[in-house]
């Protein structure tokens, strides 16, 4: 399977989630950092995706923009495609441009489905009357913007879960499909949030009805990433930290020999105390929705 | 088939039960007040619709161990369905026998519609030894009330209520004052009456449980912030001599906001609502509370029905969050206002985005008078040995002249925050002579929070001295100077005591206040012993007098 490279370009966000899992969110990148470290990835794969991740990326744009010019200029390397990992709050203009002319670049928006399922998602500097608001309304206006002028395809939606909101997976899912959106991630929130049994009743009976509705065509082209694929236990995602300390990249440990195995940055496997339920329960209901379509097969 | 057994449970098998609501008989409403959020469906709950509501809440109530049900009859106008309101009370009577629970009924009404039914039946209660509680919105006199609580033609209905009013006295007699309060919405429209209204209710209709609250989204700006702590002022006066002439603290419990004083503790949520209170819709639907109920056409925010009871999933958000998850939460120093969960979901998109602004502000001159009330509650010796969380004067933005001497921090202190001109300042002293500053070069600064601060005006009153000050913002600000440059030697010794924790302020040492309560408590139970000493010496005399 082909490895996926996370950069980071900036540590700084506009948002302050409240289950937000970030630790450092000061650190801020330059392009030589940047490029360090897209050097060491080149070195040693040819072939490969890239993530941008932040805090939120879009406040460092022009440090994607570098990268992916920077990366589409080699002529032995072949990038598959360029996520921008965002809240979804800043779309300027420039962006826009940015995303309607390079094809290979996706936009996945961080929106936990309905404006009340998105209240732990919520604007850093308070509004007027002293609040922090639900990054709803901004974030359906930039995504109603990108899919009048990019294709719908390339963007991407994602519902991070908790005990708060799991329980109205199917009405989210329902929402973000009536606003145009096509391709839905369905994730789970690990380390700041407890989740139990619960969750996991929950998240399951909600999926099934999700893959159901799919089936029946209630959500006709309607792609949920766990029913399609499911990431592959084997992954070890491992973060490259430089000699400072400072996290710079991420990759998911698909092939042996390359920037992970090979160079300056230490690696720290990534661990998860909630993995191997999140990934049972994720394995479960990618299954069941094949038999679900097994069924209606046979039918 | 996955098998989830081997993951632990994360949340309580038994949550908390919902045994206390309000319940939407109709929606229907014969008023259009300005400021109301609901949407006046015509509909109507049904006996059996209700009936099976009030088994729902009995057996929460047994399965919880909870010792009685609270129904809050509320619309729409419940009064536009007292039939079934007289039904469903008596049904909850005569299943709380079976279920061994008591039953707490309340009625929310907009006092209009009396009908001789309802007569009959709130005496018959009163005779039976199960008085209901009333509660009328009033927002003051007829030409106030008239501005906001409107009917549906826009004529004021202050004439439809005058009549009623008497009718209720006459109901309730002597219960009047123990089961009857008046209730006050503060809006933009009718803030200024604040205190007219509040000697209206006390003296014109005789009420004496009182209710005035400021409207939580509406958007306060700092002048009407003004207005309300300059009628809170003035009520608070009224309460506090009211309590000192009666030599008792219900003057104080009867009014609310004011009454706050008397709780130390407020628990830990703003309120219940989607905890062990909910709203019961005319159809039998579960709600957090009517308030996101009727904000929610969608329906997203149902949690159930009376029939299969409540999903925990989706109430877990409200069944789970906690006082400090609000916004505002951990910080605050005032975090048991009246904070409304539901104004943060309709306004800023979450129930934990707490607004704060001009609402904020007003709930701080609450708590400011909360504070003030029982300072001098326990100088009367009402109460004694209490411990709560006294105010600053910088966080409540506001003085309140002599009565909060006390608190006074012994360096530069606000003495009111206004923005404006000089001129729209009403000084706390209007006779005060001060000398103009007279040349640029004799400008004299000083350092406010950090930020400095030019003195246009300074002046002395009773030995203390004020200035008048202009910060980088341009804002005019009146404050006390004490201790900066300049110290006379009396007022160096001040500050020396302060730092020693000696001179009676607020900014007084942690452990020098702690010891210092400890002195008072010790103190308050001595003086309580020796009452009682007194009292046995008495007795004694007595005794042997009767030998």
């Amino acid at each position: 399977m082909k490895e996926r490279y996370v950069i980071h370009v900036t540590k700084k966000c506009n948002c302050n989630c409240l289950y937000c899992y970030e630790k450092d969110k000061m650190s801020t990148y330059t392009w030589e950092e940047v490029k360090e470290l897209i050097d060491g990835i080149v070195k040693y794969n040819k072939s490969f995706g890239v993530e941008f991740l932040g805090g939120e990326p879009a406040m460092a744009f022009h440090l994607i923009q570098q990268s992916y010019e920077y990366l589409e200029s080699m002529n032995d390397i072949f990038v598959s495609d360029y996520v921008i990992t965002t809240n979804s709050t800043i779309l300027t203009e420039e962006m826009l441009d940015f995303l309607k002319t390079n094809k290979k670049v996706y936009w996945s928006a961080s929106l936990d489905g309905t404006k009340y399922m998105n209240q732990l998602r919520v604007f850093k500097e308070p509004s007027n009357n002293g609040a922090p608001q639900n990054t709803y309304d901004v974030v359906v206006d930039n995504l109603k913007k990108l899919l009048y002028n990019i294709d719908i395809d390339r963007i991407h939606v994602h519902m991070t879960t908790h005990p708060y909101n799991v329980a109205f997976i199917d009405r989210g899912v329902g929402h973000l499909y009536s606003l145009g959106i096509r391709h839905i991630g369905i994730g789970t929130v690990e380390s700041t949030i407890k989740i139990g049994r619960e969750y996991a009743e929950d998240f399951i009976s909600q999926l099934d009805i999700v893959s159901k509705k799919i089936i029946n065509g209630t959500y006709q082209n309607l792609k949920i990433d766990l029913f399609e694929w499911i990431k592959p236990k084997e992954d070890k995602r491992s973060y490259l930290f430089n000699s400072e300390g400072k996290l710079i990249g991420e990759s998911y440990g698909r092939v042996e020999n390359d920037i992970v195995s090979n160079s300056n940055y230490k690696t720290v496997l990534g661990t998860s105390p909630l993995q191997n339920m999140i990934y049972e329960i994720r394995e479960y209901v990618h299954l069941r929705h094949k038999e679900n379509l097994n069924e209606k097969r046979i039918r | 088939m996955i098998n989830l057994n081997k993951y632990e449970l994360q949340f309580p098998i038994s949550p908390i039960p919902i045994t206390s609501v309000s319940v939407l008989l109709t929606e229907d409403c014969n008023l259009r007040c300005t400021y109301c959020f609901e949407k006046h469906n015509k509909n109507k709950m049904s006996q059996q619709v209700g009936e099976r509501m009030i088994d729902f809440l009995f057996e929460n109530a047994q399965k919880g161990n909870v010792d009685y049900i609270s129904l809050t009859m509320f619309g729409g106008e419940p009064m536009l369905a007292s039939e079934m309101l007289e039904y469903l009370t008596k049904y909850a009577w005569q299943q709380g026998e079976k279920f061994n629970k008591g039953v707490q009924v309340i009625i929310i009404t907009n006092g209009t519609i009396l009908t001789d039914q309802m007569k009959n039946f709130l005496s018959y209660a009163i005779k039976v030894g199960k008085p209901i509680q009333i509660q009328i919105s009033v927002d003051g006199p007829p030409e106030v009330h008239d501005r906001t609580r409107v009917t549906i033609d826009k004529k004021g209905s202050f004439h439809m209520i005058e009549k009623n009013l008497v009718k209720y006295k006459e109901i309730y007699g002597e219960l009047s004052n123990r089961f009857i309060n008046l209730h006050g919405v503060l809006s933009k429209d009718n803030i200024q009456y604040l205190y007219e209204s509040y000697k209206f209710f006390k003296e014109e209709t005789r009420f004496e449980n009182l209710w005035f609250l400021p409207v939580t989204e509406e958007e306060w700006t700092d002048e009407h912030v003004q207005i309300y702590f300059d009628g809170m002022k003035k009520i608070y006066n009224d309460v506090i001599s009211d309590c000192k002439n009666q030599n008792s603290l219900a003057p104080l419990e009867k009014y609310a906001p004011l009454n706050r004083t008397l709780t130390e503790n407020w628990g830990d949520a703003p309120c219940g609502a989607g905890k062990n209170y909910a709203t019961i819709t005319a159809n039998g639907e579960i709600y957090p509370c009517h308030h996101i109920y009727f904000n929610d056409p969608e329906k997203e925010t149902l949690i159930g029905d009376i029939w299969t009871g409540v999903s925990e999933s989706k109430r877990r958000i409200y069944s789970e969050y906690q006082g400090d998850d609000l916004s505002c939460g951990s910080t605050c120093e005032h975090k048991n206002c009246y904070r409304c969960i539901a104004v943060n979901l309709i306004s800023n998109g979450s129930i934990l985005s707490q607004t704060k602004g001009g609402y904020c502000r007003m709930m701080k001159i609450d708590k400011l008078f909360q504070d003030m009330a029982r300072k001098e509650m326990e100088r009367m010796g009402l109460l004694m040995g209490s411990k709560n969380n006294l105010m600053t004067k910088e966080e409540a933005g506001f003085d309140c002249g002599e009565v909060y001497r006390d608190y006074a921090e012994c360096h530069i202190v606000d003495i009111q925050r206004l923005n404006g001109n000089s001129h729209t300042i009403p000084l706390e002293k209007p006779n005060l002579s001060y000398q103009e500053n007279k040349t640029e070069t004799q400008v004299r600064d000083l350092v406010y929070n950090g930020k400095s601060e030019i003195i246009l005006q300074e002046w002395e009153d009773e030995g203390k001295h004020y200035c008048r000050t202009r910060n980088e913002n341009g804002e005019i600000n009146v404050r006390e100077i004490i201790n900066f440059n300049g110290l006379q030697e009396s007022q160096k010794k001040e500050k020396e005591k302060c730092n020693a924790g000696q001179c009676g302020c607020s900014i007084k040492k942690e452990e020098n206040i702690q010891l210092e309560e400890q002195i008072e408590i010790l103190s308050d139970a001595m003086a309580l012993m020796i009452r009682k000493l007194d009292v046995i010496q008495n007795m004694l005399i007595e005794l042997n007098r009767g030998k």
